[in-house]
């Protein structure tokens, strides 16, 4: 029998700060760690730069004064991984789940994740993979560009924080940073994978995402609220 | 008696992890499933509860630090337990022996355990060896060898608490027929991570334990508590709190290559594992058939190159201005001082640093020219990182010279020939070809008298050195007259984004090169010659 998770989708509240998804991560994940359900929460972010816990701001190519000034903010992060962007057009995935109450391995987390952002791809005809080079495991590339990232944090093996697709991110916004330390290689999306189709709704990315999250991780959909 | 806190096992194919934070200090009192420390590995950061309930005795393994599994990280005890007596015998080769037994119970994985990070000559060639780009992956600091814990035995005995007894302990973790296997083989329990209900060890565990370590680990005898390292204590109470871990530059972020490729083999989830990347539909031949060619595929490198070249092609809007510049009094200077100059730096003094030099002073007093585009913004670049591209015999690469307006003549001419020499060695590290912010590219070495150069995104100009050479000018008398006259001269030519950078301003740019060049001083060679 299925776990259920409770699938929060807040495309339709439009974007949302990082810090207020942090809110929400924190109360799901303590729901979680008093034997509650599992939620997978779906968003958009407003312009922010995160700095997950291996990265320095070496890593940052302009200054915060620059940022702030065009409104992204800089978040440091608890999760793992480096810098990261997230913005309109991408989609943020954030899944708030026991690991204690599967299989304890926090690899296999990293690659069920990789998988359903994999599957999400195939299904805008976009052939994307994981990475043989291990610097860059842990995120799904289109040949040698990225096409989503992910950092995870973990307490008591519940997860918080999770993965980032861009579907039709402004990818200049990389060029602000280097991104997860990779200093080669760029970063892409599905609509500049498809330059020949009009760009992908989130709302439908996001569809096509958790229905492929609920097989990989075999979930249940519980109460959409 | 105290508790040891061990590196735990957070999946299958993963045999080690990395210390990111203690959240105590020694000294401190920690409940049980408090979180104590944090650790992270791949791509996930994750928070260690306390074993037990106690005081933070002592920490074994410092922040950034990467351990095997089941490495003890910690000791938890009563305030004020001295961690116990190691008596001074062989068994007692301590923590260096104890991780490397424990590791060797976790199967084959730690025994292919940590070259830590690749070489960073190893980026030229293993990573994307890259061209007229920043490239390579970044190599993260070689991360500390595992468990370098001295092992000077502390000479207190401990005075047994009352809290939790070690008893207890492995109570709560075993049942009795795993205490007492563990008893006939002199197995420490605590050492063995268990998958039974709340990380018990099942019999299971300890006999897969035991198969895997083929003997009882060298750490076995009595308690297994023994290795009372002493150990870096500076280093844990110095560390610095919270903003240590981003402001630093993170030791090891990555496994060791050998612990990720058993995880690739063993990836649960994909069966249909996907191409590696769409493979290109073969087009109608350029061809005809039957014609007699060679088909040899692109390097990494030459298919890097293509990609960046169109890639700035498509981007930036390429305008080349060319002017022409007179060498004479930097030639004449060259020739006077070059043999004492490499007598006393050590260095050839070629044209290249006078040119360098001359756009370090045209980009501080262009600074757009310095800039990048970003979206719809322009960003100006404090520092000059010069790239300079290199020719190779198997490709291009452009090694950049940092904070370039900081360096003398010599410093210039210094940091170019060895980049220049590394470059064509394949030893430059990742960050030695990344950041640059202008680039300079030096054609005329071969003949070229002037080009059109291909900018190196995501920068918006490059600099073209055309070949110096001899040539027959006109110039005024002072009475006037014109005469012809014997001129070292050559083009210098720059290619600028005309999206960000218009005519005149590109003009201005290369103004300021040529008159550095014809019209500047040269102190510090004056000295020399």
């Amino acid at each position: 029998m299925p776990r259920t998770v409770d699938v929060v989708n807040l495309l339709p509240e439009g974007r949302v700060s990082w810090d207020a998804a942090f809110a929400l991560q924190m109360e799901a994940e303590a729901r979680v760690k008093a034997g509650g359900d599992e939620t997978l929460f779906l968003l958009e972010h407003e312009d922010v730069i995160t700095v997950g816990r291996n990265a320095g701001l070496g890593e940052l190519l302009v200054s915060e004064d620059f940022l702030l000034q065009r409104g992204v903010a800089l978040r440091l992060a608890d999760r793992g991984g480096k810098l990261t962007f997230h913005g309109p057009g991408q989609l943020v995935a954030y899944p708030v789940l026991d690991l204690a109450r599967g299989r304890r391995d926090v690899r296999r987390y990293v690659c069920d994740l990789e998988e359903t952002l994999i599957r999400t791809a195939r299904d805008f005809g976009v052939t994307a993979a994981r990475s043989p080079v291990p610097e860059r495991k842990a995120s799904v590339w289109v040949e040698n560009d990225k096409l989503a990232a992910i950092g995870v944090h973990l307490s008591r093996w519940v997860t918080t924080h999770g993965a980032a697709l861009n579907v039709s991110t402004d990818l200049a916004r990389f060029s602000l940073f280097i991104p997860c330390g990779i200093a080669d290689g760029g970063v892409t999306s599905l609509s500049r994978e498809t330059p020949n189709k009009p760009p992908p709704a989130l709302p439908e990315v996001a569809e096509c995402f958790v229905s492929h999250f609920l097989k990989v991780f075999d979930r249940e959909k519980g109460k959409t609220p | 008696m105290p508790t040891n806190v061990i590196m735990p096992q957070m999946g299958e194919s993963i045999a080690e992890g990395t210390v990111t934070k203690w959240l105590k200090k020694p000294g401190d009192a920690v409940k049980r499933d408090e979180p104590l420390f944090e650790i992270s590995t791949d791509k996930v950061d994750a928070e260690i509860p306390s074993p037990g309930a106690g005081t933070l005795l002592e920490i074994l393994v410092p922040e950034g630090q990467t351990v095997p599994i089941n490495t003890v990280v910690a000791r938890l005890g009563e305030a004020g337990e001295k961690t116990d007596i190691a008596p001074p015998s062989a068994a007692e080769d301590s923590s260096k022996k104890e991780s490397a037994s424990t590791a060797a119970g976790m199967a084959a994985q730690a025994a292919a355990a940590p070259p830590q990070a690749p070489p960073a000559k190893d980026s030229l060639k293993g990573g994307q060896p890259d061209a007229a780009a920043a490239s390579a992956p970044p190599v993260a600091p070689a991360a500390p060898a595992p468990s370098q814990q001295s092992s000077t035995p502390s000479s207190s005995s401990a005075p047994p608490g009352p809290g939790e007894s070690q008893e207890e302990l492995l109570r709560r973790r075993s049942s009795p027929v795993v205490r007492a296997i563990a008893e006939e083989k002199g197995v420490d329990i605590s050492q063995i991570p268990g998958t039974g209900i709340s990380g018990r060890v099942t019999k299971a565990d300890i006999e897969g334990f035991l198969a895997g370590a083929g003997a009882p680990p060298a750490a076995a005898p009595g308690t297994g508590r023994e290795n009372s390292s002493k150990v870096e204590r500076a280093a844990a109470p110095a560390a610095p709190p919270a903003a240590a871990a981003v402001a630093a530059p993170a030791p090891s972020e990555k496994p060791p290559v050998s612990s990720a490729a058993p995880a690739l083999a063993a990836r649960p989830v994909d069966a249909p594992v996907p191409p590696r990347a769409p493979a290109p539909s073969p087009t109608a031949l350029a061809f005809p058939s039957g014609s007699s060619v060679t088909v040899e595929p692109m390097s990494a490198m030459r298919r890097k190159i293509a990609q960046r070249m169109v890639e700035s092609k498509q981007t930036s809007a390429h305008v080349t201005t060319v002017f022409e510049v007179d060498y004479s009094s930097i030639a004449k200077l060259r020739n006077r001082v070059k043999a004492r100059f490499e007598q006393q730096y050590g260095t050839k003094l070629s044209y290249l640093p006078f040119l360098l030099r001359a756009a370090v002073a045209a980009l501080k007093a262009r600074p757009l020219v310095n800039a990048s585009i970003v979206g719809d913004d322009v960003v100006y670049h404090r520092e000059v990182n010069l790239g300079i591209a290199v020719a190779l015999d198997w490709g291009l690469i452009v090694p950049v010279i940092r904070r370039a307006d900081d360096l003398s003549l010599v410093g210039l001419a210094r940091a170019a020939n060895d980049l220049a020499a590394r470059a064509r060695a394949k030893k430059l590290v990742p960050d030695e070809v990344a950041g640059g912010t202008f680039t300079v590219t030096n054609h005329g070495l071969f003949g070229s008298l002037f080009a059109t150069p291909v900018i190196n995104q995501p920068q918006v100009a490059i600099m073209g050195v055309g070949a110096i050479e001899k040539r027959a000018k006109v110039v005024e008398m002072p009475d006037g007259s014109d005469s012809l006259a014997i001129k070292t001269m050559g083009y210098v030519a720059l290619t600028f984004d005309h999206r960000l950078i218009d005519g005149a301003e590109g003009d201005a740019f290369v103004n300021v090169v040529k008159a550095t060049l014809e019209k500047g001083t040269w102190s510090e060679l004056e000295s020399i010659g």
